[in-house]
């Protein structure tokens, strides 16, 4: 038995010693690597991106020929979030309204549309695709001219950095025509009311 | 191995979860959403619906045993149609009824234009008068040789046919005129002539 504790101890004895030379022959074969930024900065950017509040009460351009009972286009009332129209009626064909407003950035960040999308909240039957509202016999178009040929779009939609005192800003058109043109079309034009009709704008950095 | 392997695997995902929770807070306050909203939109079922109602022969003068044939009027899909006519020797003349009507239409109207058109090969002067579209063609007699044509509001032809400048929406309204063709020269001719597809266009726009 004594000789069996005694080779036991010389056993630990041994196996310590050779941890002890590996734990040294680890740290002479170790590096140690240090990655350093010599300073991590900050530039002072801003974000602002809002409707233009210049004219709150946008009138609209329309068919000046069209001046009956059946035709309306309010005003649209402009705030930093919202363009808001709250009657349109359209009856014949040429009917139409055009509302022109602007949407500015006083960030110092270039900004870009990143998504746009339209809905229909409210009663009345409408199909919406991006920049268009189809309504039955009228179609909203969210244009970059007046036309309304040239769709907001997020690939073709953008805003330069501006500053706190000098936007920079671009001009955006809301169409809504009458579409029938042929007398056929007309007469198949049943009456509908539509309510709330939201294009939704989101920007986001570029 | 393997306990230590899903001990890091989960560290990964805790500090993946937690950078995109960063990056969405970032994102977040970097962004801005607009709305442009219409309250209400409202469509008025608009109807169309002008057309020729009625025709009928109404006049004739000279007499049809030395060449004077009036033929038929009739009409179909808006398109007013005289059969063969012949007018022979000064004086001949037929007239025929033509009655326009606003139906059903919601719309106010106006005359757009109106356009007579030469017989084929012919050379004709015209008569014009001022209700139509400024700009337009508002021609209400065709004088080709020996024929006149007259597109008129009374009997006589004496008058252009002012009244159908307009027709008002929502009501139902009908306005007559006289389509005259009427042998004008001072002698007859000693060869037969044969005018082809005269014609009067009349063309009606919403006001």
């Amino acid at each position: 038995m004594k000789r069996n504790k005694k080779t036991l101890y010389t056993i630990i004895l041994i196996l310590v010693v050779i941890i002890i030379s590996l734990s040294i022959a680890f740290a002479a074969l170790s590096t140690t690597l240090i990655v350093n930024f010599a300073s991590v900065n900050q530039n002072a950017y801003t974000w602002n991106v809002q409707f233009d509040t210049g004219t709150t009460n946008v009138a609209p351009t329309k068919n000046s020929t069209n001046q009956s009972s059946n035709f309306t286009c309010d005003n649209a009332t402009v705030s930093a979030s919202s363009v808001t129209v709250s009657n349109v009626k359209l009856s014949k064909p040429g009917d139409y309204c055009i509302w022109a407003f602007k949407v500015d950035n006083y960030g110092t960040m270039p900004a870009k549309l990143t998504n746009i999308s339209s809905s229909k909240a409210g009663t009345g039957s409408c199909t919406t695709s991006g920049a268009t509202i189809t309504c039955g016999c009228v179609t909203f178009k969210l244009a970059k001219n007046t036309a309304g040929s040239t769709l907001v779009t997020t690939s073709n939609t953008s805003l330069a950095a501006g500053s706190s005192t000098t936007p920079t800003q671009l001009q955006l058109y809301l169409r809504a025509d009458y579409t029938p043109t042929t007398v056929a079309q007309v007469n198949a034009c049943a009456a509908q009311t539509n309510t709330n009709l939201t294009y939704t704008l989101t920007w986001g950095t570029n | 191995m393997k306990r230590n392997n899903k001990k890091i695997m989960y560290k990964i995902i805790i500090v993946l979860i937690i950078v995109s929770s960063i990056l969405s807070v970032v994102f977040a306050a970097l962004s801005t959403t607009l709305t442009v909203n219409v309250g209400n939109l409202t469509q008025i079922a608009t109807k169309w619906n002008i057309s020729v109602s009625s025709t009928s022969a109404i006049n004739n003068y000279g007499s049809s045993g030395t060449g004077r044939d009036c033929g038929t009027i009739s009409t179909s899909n808006n398109v007013v149609t005289v059969t063969a006519t012949t007018l022979s020797k000064p004086g001949d003349l037929c007239e025929y009824s033509i009655t326009f009507t606003n139906g059903n239409s919601t719309m106010n109207a106006k005359l757009d234009s109106l356009t007579a058109t030469a017989p084929s090969g012919n050379t004709c002067t015209y008569t014009t008068f001022s209700s139509c579209t400024s700009g337009n063609t508002c021609q209400y007699k065709m004088v080709c040789g020996n024929i006149t044509y007259t597109l008129s509001s009374n009997e006589s032809g004496t008058s252009a046919p002012t009244n159908l400048a307009s027709f008002t929406g929502g009501t139902t309204t009908s306005k007559t005129v006289y389509l005259r063709v009427e042998f004008t020269g001072s002698s007859p001719s000693e060869s037969a002539i044969t005018q082809t597809n005269p014609k009067f266009t009349v063309v009606y726009a919403q006001n």
